[in-house]
């Protein structure tokens, strides 16, 4: 095979959000056309939704991706059925098929497609990209390592892939990151491509509003080391595109597309307060100039309010800032502070006044029964019911994630904790024996012994409740109540076997 | 207490026009609104039962004794009689987008007839005619309003990322929860009664 002529197919899978265009795929697809090498690009997600044409069958599938149950029979061969009908015919001429896999909800979905692929066109060779490539398994294997040692892809790359995967295609597998997970996380940001959208029909897309809407990457990584969070495992440094390179981008999807609204990717879009505030003088004087009417939702972390000034805001709204998405997690300033959050109450006040005045809205996210936190921390989270409804009415709170309590994940710094706090976990049962190490959601420490498993249960519950008696818009809030129903019953199962 | 704050334009025709606020059917403001002004009220809701204000113009005259507030040249209107609402909040939270939920109930005045006038009109604030717009609230004053402007529909299944159609659905959420607690009490007791044998 001629590799300068080889052809790719850029293939994105569920699950995915089906209201905008891919990213990840999209730059990916644009450095490959960027190197010189023939590409094209399928969203294999967009199409499995419209395939389906019902949301809730659509919907159905994210408990076989999660893992929370098996995929059925029918399910599994609507699948193969939507293959060959959407997949198979985009397969031609083409010498490799990269896929992306967005995070652990893919991976059902590609092995299922790496195995099609595998028996339909066995010379075609298969890349596995994205960040559910990278995650570790209780074998501290990665995902990207069984689908290679299983054959079902010939390479994997971890870490970022716009380069990897053109030195790939240049013959390159040695590269860093490249059936390996030695890979160099991108410094120059400003240099790469942008996505280019144009490979997608983007009249398929589900969007949440009536006008269309792409996403953005503006950095990777974050500038806050929050004790839960596994981001810095992927991308240990926060770095940044210039404010000007990320507002061109928009204002050039605006001009070829017509596209107004952004939704950005990043972990958080004010990371860096320079760049951040670049981008928005630049697209408020657009706005001002071509009435663009730019609209973005983004998430955001609070800083302390003595570090941003009113006029702040009034820039962020003048440039279009709509929904900003932030992790307050808790009520608690002393839980907040040993999060390594560092805002305070008073910040978050001052934040929603600021938004309240503006016009702009906010998203809480939540993480609900800290490693240390005790009955007073949970009554302050409770507090904030009542404390902030006023936000709630006036539009400026436009929803909240409760979340599903703490995860403690590897990567993350809690998980650092483990036996200076000293942590136990609950074995599972597999197979009716026990197992462990799995249930990183059922734990207990020892240095804060009344904070067992069902208490923790109790106050996430307790959460709810008070969420819906000051009418609180919930996101998710039934699916991640089954959830939490289900780990009960887990509980419940292995104490019974225990006892 | 509830506070009433509303803040409106009068504009001038042969007078400036009266606006007129009730709460609970109890006139609580009648006075012309000469330009610009803003008018703040304290109310006493009733803290079980509905609550109704109604705001409006009264005394706009349609042809009593040959008198016109609405003063017409060459069909076109040259001058008028109305009243702008500009913003309208109750404890600081705006209902102005609530007034075209509730349209204006026209109260006919003089020559004016069910034939050449609707009887209601859906506005976002401008009064040309007699007649009220009507903002009903209940105690607790921000879940009723959280429930008037945000609360739509359910049934529709847009996303389980970004189901704004559910946000507000907390009918099967409340069901979950109470499984939830009668399991969270059985695995307790179950716990209970197995710490007693050991």
């Amino acid at each position: 095979m001629k590799l300068k002529t080889a052809k790719t197919l850029v293939v994105s899978i569920p699950r995915l959000e089906p209201h905008r265009p891919p990213v990840g795929p999209a730059i990916i697809a644009n450095c490959i056309k960027q190197a010189g090498f023939p590409v094209d690009a399928v969203d294999l997600n967009i199409k499995f939704f419209r395939y389906l044409n019902d949301n809730k069958m659509y919907y159905a599938f994210d408990q076989a991706f999660d893992g929370i149950r098996s995929l059925t029979l029918s399910e599994y061969k609507n699948i193969i059925r939507f293959l060959s009908m959407h997949y198979k015919p985009t397969v031609v001429n083409v010498d490799f098929v990269a896929i992306s896999v967005f995070g652990p909800g893919s991976r059902l979905f590609s092995h299922i497609l790496c195995r099609y692929t595998r028996k339909h066109f066995s010379t075609v060779k298969i890349i596995l990209g994205g960040t559910g490539v990278s995650g570790i398994n209780d074998d501290k294997k990665h995902f990207g390592q069984h689908m290679l040692e299983q054959q079902l892809c010939d390479f994997y790359i971890m870490g970022d892939g716009e380069k990897s995967i053109v030195k790939l295609l240049e013959g390159n597998i040695t590269y860093p990151g490249i059936n390996n997970d030695k890979y160099e996380q991108l410094i120059e940001l400003d240099s790469l491509p942008w996505p280019d959208y144009s490979f997608y029909n983007l009249d398929e897309y589900d969007y949440l509003e009536d006008n269309k809407e792409v996403f953005v990457v503006a950095s990777r990584g974050c500038v806050r080391h929050c004790t839960y969070c596994t981001i810095q495992r992927y991308w240990p440094k926060f770095k940044f595109r210039s404010g000007d390179n990320i507002a061109n981008e928009l204002i050039s999807h605006y001009e070829k597309h017509g596209i107004r609204n952004f939704y950005f990717a990043d972990s958080l879009i004010n990371g860096s307060q320079t760049a951040f505030y670049d981008m928005c003088k630049i697209l408020a004087r657009y706005n001002q100039q071509h009435d663009a009417g730019f609209n973005w939702n983004a998430q955001f972390i609070f800083k302390r309010k003595h570090q941003i000034s009113n006029e702040y805001f009034d820039i962020m709204a003048e440039a279009g800032a709509k929904r900003l998405y932030v992790g307050i997690e808790t009520g608690s300033d002393k839980i907040r502070w040993e999060m390594d959050k560092k805002f305070t109450n008073d910040d978050i006040t001052y934040h929603l006044e600021n938004f309240n005045r503006t016009g702009m809205s906010v998203f809480f996210l939540m993480l609900t029964g800290y490693l240390t936190e005790t009955l007073e921390d949970h009554q302050e989270t409770l507090d904030m019911f009542s404390r902030w409804q006023y936000y709630v009415a006036t539009g400026t709170i436009a929803g909240i994630d409760i979340g599903t309590t703490l995860i403690i994940q590897q990567g993350a710094p809690v998980a650092t904790m483990i036996n200076s706090h000293r942590i136990d976990f609950l074995p599972v049962l597999h197979n009716n024996e026990f197992k462990r190490a799995n249930s990183k959601i059922m734990w207990t420490s020892e240095l804060n012994p009344s904070l067992t498993i069902l208490e923790r249960m109790r106050r996430r519950i307790e959460v709810h409740n008070q969420a819906i008696k000051y009418n609180w818009p919930i996101l998710s809030g039934e699916d991640q109540l089954l959830y939490i129903k289900q780990i009960l019953l887990e509980y419940q199962k292995v104490n019974k076997k225990l006892t | 207490m509830v506070e009433l704050k509303i803040s409106t334009i009068g504009y001038y025709c042969n007078d400036w026009p009266v606006l007129k606020i009730t709460s609970n059917n109890v006139t609580i403001f009648q006075e012309p609104i000469v330009n610009k002004q803003k008018i703040i009220i304290n109310l006493d809701p009733s803290p079980n039962e509905l609550n109704e204000i109604t705001i409006g113009m009264v005394g706009k005259c349609f042809g009593k004794k040959g008198v016109w507030d609405t003063k017409i040249h060459k069909s076109e209107i040259v001058e008028d009689k109305f009243i702008k609402i500009r913003s309208v909040f109750l404890d600081d939270v705006s209902v102005k987008d609530l007034l075209p939920m509730n349209p204006y109930t026209v109260i006919l005045t003089d020559e004016q007839t069910v034939k050449n006038t609707p009887a209601k009109i859906v506005s976002d604030g401008i009064i040309g005619f007699n007649g009220y717009f009507c903002i009903p609230y209940k105690l607790p004053l921000y879940n009723y309003l959280i429930n008037a402007k945000f609360k739509t529909n359910n049934g529709s299944v847009k996303s389980c990322f970004s189901n704004h159609e559910n946000f507000f659905n907390y009918t099967p959420q409340l069901r979950l929860i109470k499984e939830i607690n009668n399991l969270i009490n059985e695995i307790k007791n179950s716990e209970d009664i197995s710490s007693k044998h050991t």
